[in-house]
């Protein structure tokens, strides 16, 4: 179908709505209550999806087949998504008979990919991180008889948006931890968007950024509906859309009421503010505890578990260990304090960056009471 | 004719498989995984504890397994099994337990039966009659994104990662599971939720899988006792009619009784004659080679009550006795089938080593194999090394038990556990051979099928009665965690069963209290590994060899569909994500 120019998917839904929706609800609700305006949005849109998974876990697959709600299949309906390529998913396998691909679309994935690829006119949706690695060859990982560093130039290069799903694709992850392979995520390596595969590649694209470690069906569900309906989502300096990740873990998190009191967890299930058992709530930018997981069912600090900060750029590097308080000296190391609260938390993100930097810069072992003071 | 699959898809990914068609009939195999992560390096120097968070980052899929093989090795380095709360123990075992059956369901529908809807069939069963209506249901139940079972398998998978939530604060990527315990408390709502997801969990297994009988009929007639005749007897009771639509789940033709009979060409063409059958179980087994290979398990799931049946807190740390420390238990079994007639063998965690010949891995000196806590290696770092065929040809090493290549996962757990329908159906199967031909042998597409879909309904029993008997609601005085001290200069292993196979986390500690070295063999690394020092192949690659690019041998063109080893290498349910976890450098 040809598309015309500036009226790409259809009328757009307006971004107050789409903000308004997105920011308040989950996926569900989002699709139901707002079914006629999405409808007339995309009523024309035959957008395709290709997801092409790199170095990672598969998690973030997982997630969304464990927490969309509705199901992916339903959910990508809804918003008339056509899930064209994706390894989980496909029927096709990567088919090679002496050497030279055989077969048709429909039976091999990687003639099929490349046919999707050649089209253009698709969403790339990428997870994982894109190894370089090693020596700038790509081939600690390989797909389809080629590095996937290649197959991720090709299809990002024709792609009409990109989405980086999972810490991984967003900013290289657990995957870049050490720089062992050399990986980096789509548009960012760690906080850097000059190490990021886009630019590393010469690629210029505007890419969204969906971390978490996994990411949140839900986080996922709606930029793909922002993305067809051309609202054109807020993003922050890290490529994140605001509605989602616009506010601190810490600031509405379950346990909240135990920190304003001083009710420390000393031990695992002790059932109170686990910042002292190394919870990261105050540096990590996401809506889980509004939001939660699983179809709305709980979250990592309700159920006992110290956030680790899994949506930050400098995951899991900076936040390790896991179990220690973030002003702990065992993290920042021989850094100076200016240097730890930026890979912490980034230069940009003035509240908690100057917050961190506050308790680094006094050493405190405790919350500030002063903070405590000013602040509510 | 040399067939490539790369990639396999519907596996966490980076798969490739190269077979050499000789004659219409495989010559040589070689399995690979083509991705390199580096995750046991990336934990040198980090602090132990923050290891099970690290570490099920390597399987979105089975996450809580990684977790607690983690836990286990840690708890174990550092003296503290004996100290862990019974109701985290319970915790943890629901937790793996739901992993389990997500990752069968998972395989099964979304993984493995898609095969079964290939056109391959299509063009098999054009006879009008029963030939037709079998087609039928396979492409009507089973077809990617549009079959009514892969469609309710997506209900029922999202069911389970609710359930996961419930408990695990968010799955995947769960918190709970900590060293000295879990962090959460469950509460009376939180374990009323729980049962009723575990009812639609067992409702989709009911209806879906069985179709006519209830889980519990089934299990006590399969399982538990009664007699060795029933699942025959019941499938050759089914309605069957060449005219009417008659192979309907709620006429009992459920996922699990179809694929019995109309998979199994010994049941439905040597046995009933019928003229529709895809002969799975004459596919992907070891028929030539099964001395050369060994069925091994490492047990699972804490036993939290003693032989009086109260509970009791801790549990028994990895040791020459792993056959008594977990409900379900360890095992070894040779490949052959007069071993499955007496008891496994204990397995003794001191011949596990591993092997890098023909991996993208180098040892340093003379090297050539190690246990796992002595490992040492490096990954390829020149890429024009890096390649398909040389002699190295994979980022998977090669384990080894003692010299043994071992199939891991449920065929291996039911072998080992002498579970009662899976050995009534490969001795049915065994005395179909003759003397002269082994068409069936024990291990086989359709036995590792079927014994996913049994250890499916078993888990899910299993799992309902430890939320009602085991699981009890918060109280005041309730632990869940203890606080675990670290103990510098020390070791530990957790070894595990997780959904696909046995799985070993090692750990050393330094005299610093930080990580010196860190291990894992993953169930992939078993079931996908490449050969070894003296060119013996992996079990994918072992089963793959001697088969075809159908299950009915080479037909015209196969080649460019070659369904029979899709089927072989699925049957395995490999993640290569788990297996390239690699290394330390």
């Amino acid at each position: 179908m040809k598309i015309m120019d500036g009226q790409k998917h259809g009328p757009a839904i307006t971004r107050r709505a789409f903000l308004a929706a997105a920011g308040a609800a989950g996926a569900t609700a989002f699709l139901l209550t707002n079914a006629p305006q999405v409808a007339a949005a995309i009523a024309n849109s035959d957008t395709k999806l290709v997801w092409l998974r790199g170095a990672g876990c598969g998690g973030c697959t997982t997630s969304l087949l464990n927490g969309g709600n509705p199901e992916v299949l339903t959910a990508l309906n809804n918003i008339t998504i056509d899930l064209s390529y994706h390894d989980e998913f496909n029927f096709q396998q990567g088919l090679f008979v002496e050497g030279s691909p055989v077969g048709d679309t429909t039976h091999n994935s990687n003639l099929l990919l490349d046919s999707l690829t050649n089209a253009g006119n698709y969403v790339l949706v990428v997870e994982g991180a894109i190894p370089d690695g090693p020596g700038g060859s790509g081939k600690y990982c390989m797909s389809g008889a080629m590095p996937f560093k290649q197959i991720f130039i090709e299809a990002a290069g024709n792609a009409s948006s990109i989405v980086a799903v999972g810490t991984c694709a967003s900013y290289g992850g657990i995957s870049r931890s050490l720089q062992l392979t050399d990986s980096a995520g789509v548009a960012f390596s760690g906080t850097s968007r000059q190490q990021g595969a886009m630019s590393l590649y010469g690629l210029s694209k505007n890419v969204i950024n969906i971390p978490g470690c996994p990411s949140n069906p839900d986080w996922l569900i709606l930029t793909l509906a922002d993305v067809v309906t051309g609202a054109g989502i807020d993003l922050d300096l890290y490529g994140r859309p605001t509605a989602f990740f616009g506010g601190l873990v810490h600031d509405s998190c379950p346990r909240r009421g135990a920190f304003d009191r001083d009710a420390w967890d000393s031990n695992f299930s002790d059932g109170n503010c686990l910042y002292s058992l190394g919870c990261k709530g105050p540096l990590a930018f996401a809506d889980c505890p509004t939001r939660r997981w699983n179809g709305g069912v709980n979250m990592c600090t309700q159920s006992g578990g110290p956030c680790i900060a899994c949506v930050e750029p400098e995951f899991p590097d900076a936040f390790m260990p896991f179990f220690q308080r973030v002003e702990s000296k065992s993290i920042i190391g021989d850094l100076n304090v200016d240097a730890a609260a930026k890979i912490i938390v980034g230069a940009s993100v003035l509240g908690v960056g100057i917050h961190a930097v506050k308790r680094l810069a006094v050493g405190e072992s405790g919350r500030d009471e002063n903070e405590k003071g000013g602040k509510k | 004719m040399r067939i490539t699959i790369d990639p396999v898809s519907r596996l966490s990914s980076n798969m490739r498989v190269t077979v050499e068609l000789t004659n219409g009939s495989v010559s040589t195999a070689n399995s690979a995984g083509m991705s390199y992560r580096g995750f046991e390096q990336m934990l040198l120097k980090k602090e132990p504890l923050d290891a099970p968070y690290f570490t099920q980052r390597i399987c979105g899929m089975c996450s809580a397994s990684h977790a607690t093989a983690s836990v286990n090795a840690i708890e174990s380095a550092f003296e503290a099994t004996g100290t862990i709360p019974k109701d985290a123990l319970v915790i943890r075992n629901i937790l793996t337990g739901l992993g389990w059956i997500k990752n069968h369901i998972e395989h099964i529908y979304m993984g493995f039966m898609p095969d079964l809807a290939d056109t391959t069939y299509q063009n098999a069963l054009n006879s009008p009659g029963l030939s037709q209506l079998l087609w039928n249901e396979l492409t009507g139940r089973f077809s990617i994104t549009s079959g009514s079972a892969y469609l309710s398998a997506l209900q029922c998978i999202k069911l389970i990662g609710r359930a996961e939530g419930i408990l695990g604060g968010r799955s995947p990527g769960s918190p709970v599971i900590v060293p000295g315990g879990v962090t959460t408390r469950p509460t009376e709502s939180d374990v009323y939720e729980l049962k009723l997801c575990m009812s639609g969990i067992s409702s989709f297994l009911q209806a879906r899988l069985l179709g006519e009988l209830t889980i519990d009929e089934w299990l006590q007639n399969t399982h538990d006792a009664g007699t060795k005749e029933f699942a025959y007897n019941y499938l050759q009771g089914l309605p069957m009619s060449n005219t009417n639509p008659y192979l309907t789940p709620d006429n009992g033709w459920g996922d699990m009784p179809l694929f019995m009979m109309f998979c199994s060409k010994m049941l439905a063409s040597d046995t009933l004659s019928l003229p529709a059958y895809i002969g799975l179980d004459a596919l992907g087994g070891y028929p030539l080679d099964d001395q050369l290979i060994g069925f091994l398990s490492y047990g699972s799931f804490y036993a939290v009550r003693d032989s009086t049946g109260n509970f009791v807190d801790g549990y028994t740390p990895v040791n020459e006795n792993l056959a008594t420390s977990y409900q379900m238990p360890a095992g070894f079994t040779p490949g052959s089938m007069q071993n499955i007639l007496t008891a496994a063998d204990k397995v003794d965690p001191g011949l596990i080593v591993e092997q890098v010949a023909a991996s993208f891995y180098n040892y340093s000196g003379s090297i050539t194999s190690a246990p796992p806590l002595s490992g040492q290696t490096s990954p390829l770092t020149n890429a024009d090394d890096i390649g398909y065929d040389n002699t190295k040809y994979s980022f998977i090493k090669a384990p080894r038990y003692g010299l043994v290549p071992c199939e891991v996962g449920p065929l291996a757990r039911l072998i080992n556990s002498r579970e009662r329908l899976i050995i009534d159906i490969m001795q049915k199967l065994y005395q179909r051979n003759s003397a002269s031909s082994a068409t069936y042998p024990m291990a086989s597409v359709y036995t590792r099928m079927v014994a996913r879909m049994q250890e499916t309904l078993v888990l899910s029993r299993t799992i309902s009665q430890w939320i009602e008997n085991d699981l009890e609601i918060s109280s005041n005085g309730r632990k869940y965690s203890m606080p675990v001290s670290k103990v510098p200069g020390t070791t530990g292993t957790g070894m595990i069963d997780a959904p696909r196979g046995a799985l070993g986390h090692w750990l050393k500690v330094d005299g610093s209290g930080a990580i010196s070295n860190y291990q894992i063999i993953a169930p992939t690394t078993w079931n996908a590994s490449p050969k070894d020092g003296q060119q013996r192949s992996g079990p994918i690659e072992l089963a793959l060899t001697g088969s075809s690019t159908t299950p009915s041998g080479y037909l015209p063109n196969s080649e460019t569909d070659p369904v029979g080893l899709y089927h072989i290498i699925r049957s395995f349910d490999p993640c290569v994500a788990c297996a390239v976890h690699a290394i330390r450098r």
